[in-house]
């Protein structure tokens, strides 16, 4: 902007809406001082300007804050029921865990059940008991044994896939 | 705007778990969001399910709020891109709010006897009327500028515009204003 520049309606609107450097301004406050049309256009502007800022706010339907605390809260829902069914969970699992170690129990009692350390215990304190053989080989190779192996299998693997749809869909809610 | 607890304590109480703290977040902005919704959206239905959206989008991404900016500019942005991705849901043609060119006409909208308005002599309404009568973009950026006095800043962060893009629409946004408020004077401030 230079000494000899027309003080526009767009200058004033920028001087007006403090779009200006601090070196235009004071170059546009001066032209303002000796041109009092100018000044009178400014006056004009800035009346416009208080008018844009009146324009009033719309108001939502009554209970708007309610119905998004609704939504709000109904969002979260799957979340809480999710905490649940993992409560449940652990019934499961454990329930799933006990039935594992009855079925794998015969394989740990075993004479032959390869030992992970050996353990020395004064042989006072070692109390005399006789493990009972017996041929396991009956039970494991039976069609009954194999068939509560296999449920047991297809329930943990649609557990699993349950679980796995579960975190997706939470994931997906979000 | 009320600041006896301040935006940041709310936020902060809110993501501690409390549900009033987000109560209060609504009820602090919602007249605002739902204000610069419905400069966009033309609609009060669709303006009132995209705020109650718009909130809920906010409340999920709270976490992520760093307060490098005004929270009001963050929820604003959040607004305004809810607002687009609805209009491009009913027309998927509309690349940006500039493809909204046709001005939208609110009266019967805005108020059921918007057409008496004038003969009312109630002002309120009839501004509501010559905002409506702006584009989508023009009454945004009006709105945000004037009334939300927001910087063209913080407008260029809400709007993803750059500033000379985000300044040349103002110009224009403007320029479209006072020429229907000319043809009523009456709604010029005194």
């Amino acid at each position: 902007m230079n000494h000899h520049f027309i003080l526009t309606d767009e200058i004033l609107w920028d001087y007006a809406d403090g779009f200006l450097s601090p070196e235009e301004k004071k170059q546009v406050e001066a032209r303002l001082k000796e041109h009092p049309d100018s000044q009178a256009r400014l006056d004009h502007i800035l009346m416009e300007k208080r008018s844009f800022a009146t324009f009033p706010l719309e108001k939502p339907e009554s209970g708007f804050t309610q119905q998004v605390m609704h939504a709000w809260t109904m969002e979260q829902k799957p979340v809480k029921n999710a905490s649940k069914v993992k409560h449940k969970d652990w019934i499961f699992w454990g329930a799933a865990g006990i039935l594992l170690m009855l079925l794998f129990t015969p394989f740990l009692l075993a004479p032959d059940a390869p030992a992970t350390e050996p353990v020395r215990i004064p042989e006072k304190f070692v109390p005399q008991i006789t493990v009972p053989s017996y041929d396991w080989t009956g039970l494991l190779n039976s069609n009954l044994t194999q068939f509560l192996l296999l449920i047991t299998l297809a329930l943990l693997g649609l557990k699993l896939l349950d679980k796995y749809l579960q975190v997706r869909y939470l994931h997906t809610a979000r | 705007m009320s600041t006896a607890i301040t935006d940041e304590t709310l936020i902060q109480q809110a993501l501690a778990g409390r549900q009033a703290a987000f109560a209060n977040l609504v009820t602090r902005y919602e007249r605002y969001v739902f204000t610069l919704v419905l400069r966009l959206v033309k609609n009060r239905e669709d303006a009132h399910e995209v705020a109650q959206d718009t909130f809920l989008r906010a409340f999920r991404y709270l976490a992520d709020f760093r307060g490098d900016a005004r929270f009001s500019t963050w929820l604003y942005k959040i607004a305004y891109s809810t607002s687009l991705n609805f209009l491009r849901k009913q027309n998927p043609d509309i690349l940006s709010l500039d493809d909204q060119e046709k001005p939208v006409n609110l009266l019967h909208v805005s108020s059921p006897d918007a057409s008496h308005a004038m003969e009312l002599a109630d002002r309120n309404i009839a501004l509501q009327q010559a905002i409506a009568q702006l584009s989508s973009d023009d009454a945004a950026i009006i709105t945000l500028f004037y009334l939300y006095e927001h910087s063209l800043e913080e407008i260029c962060q809400i709007t993803n515009l750059t500033m000379t893009n985000a300044k040349t629409k103002l110009c224009r946004a403007r320029q479209r204003l006072r020429h229907i408020m000319e043809q009523n004077p009456h709604l010029m401030a005194g």
